[in-house]
């Protein structure tokens, strides 16, 4: 009988977008790849995801809940913890219950917000040998700490702190913590986390239509142009223009940025809070979301990948995606926090203020368009970008748990 | 062989009389058909076609035109001094309109219009009806106008261009232009670019310009950073400038000289002088030759008069304002006009023909320019070339014109204008000793020199 992984997180991911999403789709199928049955309950945001991209025992966080105030407040940006208060509560937990299986191995959490809705599994006859693994994406905290700072609101603090509690509770309870950087994993078990892997982001190879190719081909620029993909994920887009010195100038008059992603409309914004906005438009081309055909066209067609990142914690998603492309990638150093071993692959440039960004940028855009094969030295290097290889770990580790457990029945 | 292609779409344009720009691309034109220089050619930019070769006796009727020195008088003299009412405002606007036409047209035009005001005066109304129709089509046009020059490549039309050829302007190409198509063009053909900066004012400071022309600027200079191989500047000071943008905002900077302008006016055989500038010429006064508009800051010449006024100074030279109204000084006129202290203190002269200039410059006491910022400073140059001292701005390109031949002040500092203005005013042999140094030492630039500084920079 395969063991059986259940998942829990604050969102579904049979159709991922963002980039949590994105790993934690690859970490079931690993699960799956390492011979276990996988089970899921996402504590989703009511109306925020269609139909198909739901799971079958996923639960609606609906909007009008009572658990969305925070110190009387229906509080913005932090429905991510309510939604675990909501899951771990008398109404929410007697929904969650009804749809675990009757036998658990093993619950994931992704990242630390569903862990008093784990806690309270456990504490069922049931699954009282349930061993809780944590899959953590950043240290939460600081970053939401920064969010909530950016926007004045007055429980900054207060929920930044409540966050610090639950994540260091949920990585000293877990069994196993799976982190996404070396610096991630440093912090977890000086926090006594009892087994800290790295499990690092990965890419999933893509591939295109040549009949997609070429209608985007009529649609993005001919001359060589850059390509930043993101979600609307605050740290993909705070500081953007500021990391750009607030300026698309470096841009030749036929070349653009383009964007792809959610983010598309909030750098928009944010060039346009610049002093040279009407410049910096003339060279942004906003082509919002994609289905993954368009997009993996779009990325196969990009000169380069531009990766401005100054927020954020963990690793950024889209950094091993720029590196497997063989195209260019131009970055500020956090993007490449994880990465730092690519770092020196002859495609990429590190840049640590807006001149070299200019300066990079310029010199990318001038340089020949690189192709996968012209520079077969960096293939392994690439090829263990893939989700399969940086994931292996986390079944491998998963098994010996469990071979642990039942050792000790 | 290579060939240099100037760009004349500016003056090919300009139906006025001559401006700073004007005149440095019809300067250096007639230099190069004087000279005979069979490796030029000259070329014009429309939005449709692009740019076609221009003949050079088309060239040479624009520079007839341009040193006819045609100046159109569009309102009685004595209301240049007047605030204008919208209906003279109108007026104003559809004379110059008519001005642009050709001379013979124009009074069959005017006679036209008053044969039909009333049926016009209906005409127009039913017009602002309907006017937002009407912007939305014509701004439709423009799109699909910018659309198709985006579009068109170097293979749709026929571009004169050749690889190896040299494309030089030092036109108006932020208004007549389009850089974003002569840069696809440069990268498909490979010919080399030398183009021109004058100033980045508009950038450098925005709120002394319209909203729109500080947009257009930003964008201008930093197409014409991406596509020149090599940019001209007319001072030390606009050098400085542009490299300083051009930094910031992440474009490349591309070698950069300097080039001086001239700074002779036109002579003519023939002056006739207005009944305006004859009764000026008759009484003491100080000159200062520049657009009306903020920048140029007339106001701590007002402000200076004033204090001297209410100092008890009397029989102060008249001052004496040449130039075209221009934006943003409506209430700044309005005092000029209003302020009983200043009465018959300042005088205000517009549409002033070179010949009439000339006059005016030799017969100064002295000149002034408190300009707050400028890319060169042509008044300056030509207060020296004319032996006068001038009294001028400590700010921006001025005193690369004339070193230590001219005075500077701060030109915000109204106490040391007016201290300054009253001491020359009274000890007149001061004045009269640096007229003659200016005389002894100054040497103007002249076209010629600055037509070879260009050649000079082409590296032909």
């Amino acid at each position: 009988m395969k063991p059986v992984v259940l998942i829990l997180s604050t969102y579904p991911f049979a159709e991922p977008r963002h980039g949590g999403q994105v790993r934690l789709a690859n970490i079931a199928q690993s699960y799956q790849k390492g011979g276990m049955q996988v089970e899921s309950i996402a504590i989703y945001q009511a109306g925020g995801y269609r139909l198909s991209a739901l799971g079958k025992c996923d639960i609606p966080f609906p909007t009008t809940s009572a658990y969305r105030n925070y110190c009387g407040t229906n509080a913005a940006l932090i429905s991510d913890l309510q939604s675990g208060r909501y899951g771990a509560s008398d109404d929410g937990f007697k929904i969650v219950k009804k749809r675990l299986p009757n036998k658990i191995d093993v619950i994931h959490v992704e990242q630390p917000w569903l862990w008093p809705v784990a806690q309270r599994i456990i504490e069922l006859p049931t699954y009282a040998q349930t061993r809780l693994v944590l899959g953590s994406q950043n240290i939460e905290a600081p970053l939401k700490r920064q969010i909530l700072h950016s926007q004045d609101y007055s429980y900054a603090d207060v929920v930044s702190d409540e966050i610090d509690a639950l994540e260091k509770e949920a990585c000293v309870q877990a069994d196993l913590v799976f982190a996404v950087t070396q610096s991630d994993c440093e912090v977890l078990q000086n926090w006594g986390g009892k087994k800290v892997i790295l499990a690092e982001n990965g890419i999933s190879p893509w591939y295109a239509d040549q009949s997609k190719i070429d209608e985007w081909s009529k649609k993005l620029p001919s001359t060589p142009w850059l390509l930043y993909v993101a979600s609307a994920h605050p740290p993909n887009y705070q500081s953007f223009a500021e990391c750009l010195g607030n300026s698309l100038g470096c841009f030749p008059p036929d070349s653009r940025l383009v964007i792809a992603g959610s983010v598309s409309d909030y750098i928009q914004r944010e060039f346009s809070g610049t002093r040279w906005h009407t410049l910096n438009s003339s060279r942004l081309q906003l082509l919002n979301v994609l289905s993954d055909q368009d997009l993996a066209a779009v990325k196969i067609l990009a000169h380069g990948f531009l990766l401005p990142i100054t927020h954020g914690g963990g690793s950024n998603i889209k950094t091993p995606e720029a590196l497997y492309s063989g195209a260019y990638v131009i970055g500020s150093e956090l993007a490449f926090r994880g990465f730092e071993v690519y770092a020196d692959m002859a495609q990429v440039r590190v840049t640590r203020n807006p001149t070299q960004f200019h300066e990079s940028i310029r010199e990318v855009l001038a340089a020949s368009r690189r192709t996968v094969s012209a520079d077969e030295s960096d293939g392994p290097q690439r090829a263990s970008l893939t989700w399969d290889v940086r994931l292996a770990v986390i079944p491998a580790a998963v098994s010996e748990i469990i071979r642990t457990t039942e050792a000790n029945k | 062989m290579s060939r240099v292609w100037l760009d004349v779409t500016s003056i090919l344009i300009w139906m006025r009389p001559a401006v700073g720009v004007i005149r440095t691309e019809a300067e250096f034109a007639n230099y190069v058909i004087s000279s005979n220089d069979e490796r030029f050619s000259f070329c014009q930019f429309d939005g449709v076609s692009g740019f076609n070769e221009v003949t050079r006796e088309t060239v040479c009727a624009a520079l007839d035109r341009i040193s006819s020195n045609v100046s159109i008088n569009t309102l009685p003299p004595a209301l240049t001094n007047l605030p204008l009412t919208t209906k003279d405002k109108t007026k104003k606007k559809i004379l110059d309109l008519i001005s642009l036409l050709p001379i013979s047209f124009q009074p069959s035009v005017i006679g036209f219009i008053l044969r039909h005001v009333q049926l016009l005066k209906v005409i127009l109304a039913k017009l602002l009806k309907i006017r937002f129709f009407a912007l939305w089509l014509i701004q439709k046009y423009f799109a699909k106008l910018a659309k198709l020059q985006f579009e068109t490549t170097a293979d749709a039309v026929d571009i004169p261009f050749r690889k190896g050829d040299v494309y030089l302007s030092m036109g108006a190409d932020w208004n007549h232009g389009d850089l974003s198509y002569l840069y696809s063009l440069k990268r498909q053909i490979g010919f080399k670019a030398v183009l021109f900066c004058y100033d980045i004012i508009p950038i450098k400071l925005p709120h002394l310009t319209l909203d729109w022309v500080a947009e257009r600027f930003v964008r201008y200079f930093c197409n014409l950073a991406w596509i020149a191989d090599e940019i001209l500047c007319i001072s030390e000071c606009s050098r400085r400038d542009l490299d300083g943008f051009l930094n910031e905002i992440g474009a490349p900077v591309p070698p950069m000289s300097v080039v001086k302008l001239g700074c002779q006016l036109p002579t003519m055989a023939e002056i006739t002088v207005s009944a305006e500038v004859q009764q000026v010429l008759q009484q003491r006064y100080v000159l200062f030759v520049s657009t009306i508009e903020r920048r140029k800051n007339h106001e701590v010449l007002y402000r200076a008069y004033i204090r001297l006024v209410e100092q008890g100074h009397s029989n102060l030279p008249l001052l004496v304002f040449v130039g075209m109204p221009g934006w943003g000084v409506n209430d700044f006129l309005a005092d000029l006009n209003y302020d009983p202290r200043i009465t018959g203190c300042i005088k205000v002269l517009n549409h002033i023909a070179d010949p009439e200039l000339r006059l005016l410059y030799n017969h100064a006491y002295f000149t002034v320019f408190p300009s707050l910022y400028e890319g060169w400073g042509l008044p300056v140059a030509e207060s020296l070339a004319a032996g006068k001292f001038c009294l001028a701005s400590d700010s921006a390109s001025i005193p690369e014109i004339g070193g230590e031949l001219v005075e500077y002040i701060d030109p915000w500092d109204i106490n040391k204008w007016a201290s300054r203005l009253l001491w020359y005013f009274n000890n007149p042999d001061e004045v009269l000793k640096r007229e003659i140094l200016i005389k002894s030492s100054y040497r103007p630039t002249t076209w010629t020199d600055t037509s070879l500084e260009i050649l000079n920079a082409l590296k032909l």
